[in-house]
């Protein structure tokens, strides 16, 4: 055990600095200075610009400069974004945030909509609805979420007017940062007439949560159908079938609780996906100022 | 069987969801149902330099600061483009008009944030510090922010005034070194704006004096909240404001660089009013019964002008039958899509300095063949077309237009050759000379004619880089200078009539076009004004 967690760490390690190292040139490969690369503060003048190649090394070797460069790093200075000029470490966490949030909304989602219909496409198995739950799975896992995030603004946004396309929060509410849950910030903070910044803002949650889910929807669907197809199957249940025990209690009998064989699995599964997927359609909102 | 039974005691979490989904977007439709707080957001297109327009003549300062957080000592008529009183109530002129007095509204009181709390309201010393800032050189405040003022310098605002004086709290005594009828207008441009000079010294004792530009503190209607780079602008009503207003609630800038974003925010009404709608999405928004499209014909003129330099276009002859070589009806259509009309000179119809019956070149391919021939420029002869690689009202498309006089210059025996850098790469080289022609534009900072005749084509506006004919001629900057010594409008009208004459003889410049100013805005804004004179105006926009 202490030998695995050994090898992971020192991976993790070895993993963390390639990557800085890599990092680190792209301020050299970049067009530009690699002071201001690095930094991101620019039309600095010429003693700020002093002090800062001073602070990184710059007229040292290259070795000596990366070390610098990894000091800084540690010491949560990331320097500033360039396409916002704020700190890159805060700007990170507040979209950071604004994912976190946006995923757990599309997970819950994706279990409150995929659970009974994987259950009802189990159950039925073999029969119209399962094929027709089947098919629309197909469907929806196959839809990029991108294009969905941009017919689902084409639609429920510009042409029915249902839904806002961009931003977490209507501009007239200004709701103080500070978990950076939007749902969170809106009960914690003072702004009257808070019940319709809270509608506000779920209004502004849902195009883009629903179409996350809907793919995260489908995995969800699908592995529950398969448990139940495969608990159903089993002998035990045929067996308590058998002995006369009606559907409802074989259903909420203790042992059958046997049937959700990995739901940690399935979930790992959809974070994972959400992690990966949120990024495609996020940036999609985001591009559309969503998030 | 068993299973269909199964099937109905599970249905019922599914119609939950359903009822609750549904429940969700039934909420949504009515959106008056539920009532936001109280403001107007405006889809704005990109981030302020600063808060200040002293510093910065770029539209997007302008909008965000001009007219929303300060006031001026006099502001523009938006219908007749006079001059009219604003914070000075009301002003005299000595004789030979080198003294301005102004008398001061009392009771202005300025804004009170988070940041500032004013003791006493609006007085002269206030206008004292707004001028001197940029004035007087070693002014504590001059060079807070990087000590350029570039609008100021371009209209050498501040070597015409010599002095700017307190006579009492609410008089103020300006003396100028020579007479000239601009000035007034000029005191009403969108950077005239004055500050307040308590806040100044508060900042100066606290060692940070670089806020007064980014934290701003004016007497305008609105008083300024936060900024969040490409987000937004915040600002709330200022409570006490000495004018009139309808706006009453907050003002939100919602920085928006895409213009079909902007244009989406408004359709789905997350803005109340859109800046810069293009001219592809003109009609668009005239089609949605919801949104309204004000247009008027803008303070500017896109043109065509020649490098009187270089021979062979010293010689006016040539640059005439160039002119009379393209066809500037075709151009409205295909560059503008309507949204222009042609120009006869360089001032644009909304000016008083206009004059109707002015012709400057009509289109006759032969004629101009003929002209070519008989000053020796033969079949064949080559030539640059420098086509702008930015987007301007005046001038949408400088690009397509060069291609479409391309083919005209052809057809009268002329090879010409596009030419295009990056913008700044292409100002550069434009200063040096290097160009035989460009297709360039100028918009107007204020209602004066004076704007448009000065920077365009008199001798000292070479050297400053906007006068891209490089023309120079004494006759004509007599004319424009002589024009100034004169206020009564009748008076300048006619130098002004003598300069456009002179113009399309020596055709320096072809006029090419006056694009309309566009505003897009939802039904139910209302006080919405497009401000020919420069910057937006909120302060009677309202929504029900």
């Amino acid at each position: 055990m202490l030998k695995i967690m050994l090898r992971h760490i020192s991976l993790l390690t070895l993993t963390l600095l390639i990557l800085s190292f890599f990092s680190f040139s792209l301020a050299y490969l970049f067009p530009g200075d690699p002071l201001v690369n690095l930094t991101g503060i620019r039309n600095s003048s010429e003693q700020g610009y002093a002090l800062l190649a001073q602070q990184y090394a710059m007229q040292d070797s290259f070795i000596s400069q990366y070390w610098q460069y990894v000091n800084h790093l540690f010491a949560g200075n990331w320097g500033l974004s360039f396409s916002s000029g704020l700190p890159l470490a805060e700007e990170i966490s507040r979209s950071l945030a604004a994912s976190v949030e946006l995923s757990a909304y599309a997970l819950i989602f994706s279990f409150v909509i995929g659970l009974p219909l994987g259950f009802l496409a189990g159950l039925r198995h073999h029969k119209f609805i399962d094929f027709s739950l089947l098919s629309a799975s197909v469907i929806g896992y196959s839809i990029p979420v991108f294009w969905l995030a941009l017919i689902a603004i084409l639609i429920f946004s510009i042409q029915l007017g249902w839904f806002p396309l961009s931003g977490r929060i209507s501009l007239l509410y200004d709701i103080p940062y500070q978990t950076g849950f939007i749902l969170v910030d809106i009960l914690l903070s003072d702004v009257p007439d808070k019940e319709f910044a809270f509608q506000d803002a779920l209004q502004h949650l849902v195009l883009p949560s629903v179409s996350i889910a809907i793919v995260t929807c489908t995995i969800v669907l699908r592995i529950t159908r398969r448990s139940v197809i495969e608990v159903m199957n089993s002998e035990y249940i045929q067996a308590a079938y058998a002995r006369g025990l009606s559907p409802r209690q074989v259903f909420f009998a203790p042992w059958s609780k046997k049937r959700p064989y990995s739901y940690f699995a399935v979930i790992g599964d959809a974070i994972y996906y959400l992690a990966d997927k949120r990024h495609d359609s996020g940036n999609y909102f985001f591009m559309a100022g969503y998030w | 069987m068993n299973v269909r039974r199964l099937h109905i005691s599970i249905s019922s979490p599914v119609c939950m969801v359903l009822v609750c989904i549904l429940s969700l977007m039934g909420c949504s439709p009515d959106k008056n149902e539920y009532k936001h707080p109280k403001g107007i957001i405006y889809c704005s297109e990109g981030n302020p330099a600063s808060f200040n327009p002293q510093l910065d003549t770029s539209g997007t300062t302008v909008d965000v600061s001009s007219h929303q957080i300060y006031d001026r000592l006099l502001d523009f008529d938006l219908v007749t483009g006079e001059t009219v009183s604003g914070l000075a109530s009301s002003w005299t002129t000595s004789e030979d008009g080198l003294i301005y007095t102004f008398q001061l509204r009392k009771n202005v009181e300025f804004q009170n944030t988070s940041y500032f709390t004013p003791t006493r309201s609006f007085d002269a010393d206030d206008v004292v510090f707004s001028f001197n800032r940029w004035r007087d050189k070693n002014h504590p405040y001059h060079y807070v922010s990087g000590g350029r003022y570039p609008y100021i310098n371009s209209v050498g605002l501040a070597d015409l005034i010599s002095d700017v004086k307190r006579i009492n709290r609410y008089r103020v005594e300006i003396t100028l070194v020579r007479a000239e009828s601009s000035f007034l207008s000029n005191l009403a441009t969108d950077f005239s704006i004055i500050l307040s000079a308590e806040y100044a010294d508060q900042l100066q004792a606290a060692g940070t004096p670089e806020l007064i530009d980014t934290q701003p503190i004016g007497t305008g209607p609105f008083k300024f909240k936060s900024f969040r780079q490409d987000r937004y602008v915040r600002f709330d009503a200022h409570p006490q404001y000495w004018r009139e207003r309808s706006s009453t609630g907050q003002l939100i800038f919602d920085i928006t660089p895409s213009s079909s974003l902007r244009l989406a925010k408004l359709m789905t009404g997350e803005c109340d009013s859109m800046a810069f709608p293009t001219h592809s999405q003109l009609d668009i928004i005239r089609k949605r019964k919801e949104l309204i499209l004000d247009e008027k014909p803008g303070l500017n003129v896109g043109f065509w002008a020649f490098n009187t330099t270089k021979p062979p276009f010293d010689n006016p002859e040539v640059r005439k039958a160039l002119a009379m070589a393209i066809d500037k009806n075709a151009l409205m259509e295909a560059i503008y899509f309507g949204s222009a009309i042609p120009a006869a000179s360089i001032i644009p119809p909304s000016s008083w300095a206009f004059q109707p019956d002015s012709k400057s070149s009509i289109y006759n391919p032969l004629g101009a063949a003929k002209l070519l021939r008989e000053n020796g420029i033969e079949e064949g002869f080559s030539m640059t077309i420098w086509a702008m690689p930015v987007e301007r009202a005046y001038n949408p498309n400088a690009m397509k237009m060069a291609e479409l006089m391309q083919r005209y210059l052809r057809d009268v025996g002329i090879q010409a050759n596009i030419v295009s850098y990056e913008w700044s790469t292409f100002r550069a080289r434009l200063n040096q000379g290097l160009h035989d022609s460009v297709l360039i534009g100028w918009s107007a900072d204020n209602g004066d004619p004076d704007n448009f005749f000065r920077p365009l084509l008199t001798c000292s506006a070479i050297e400053s880089g906007t006068n891209r004919a490089r023309w120079c001629s004494k006759e004509y900057d007599t004319l424009i200078d002589k024009a100034l010594t004169y206020t009564n409008q009748e008076d300048r009208a006619y130098f002004y009539s003598k300069a456009i004459e002179l113009i399309n003889e020596k055709m320096p410049l072809m006029p090419i076009a006056h694009a309309f100013r566009y505003q897009a805005y939802r039904d139910n804004v209302t006080g919405i004004e497009i401000n020919p004179y420069g910057g937006i105006q909120f302060r009677n926009v309202s929504k029900q």
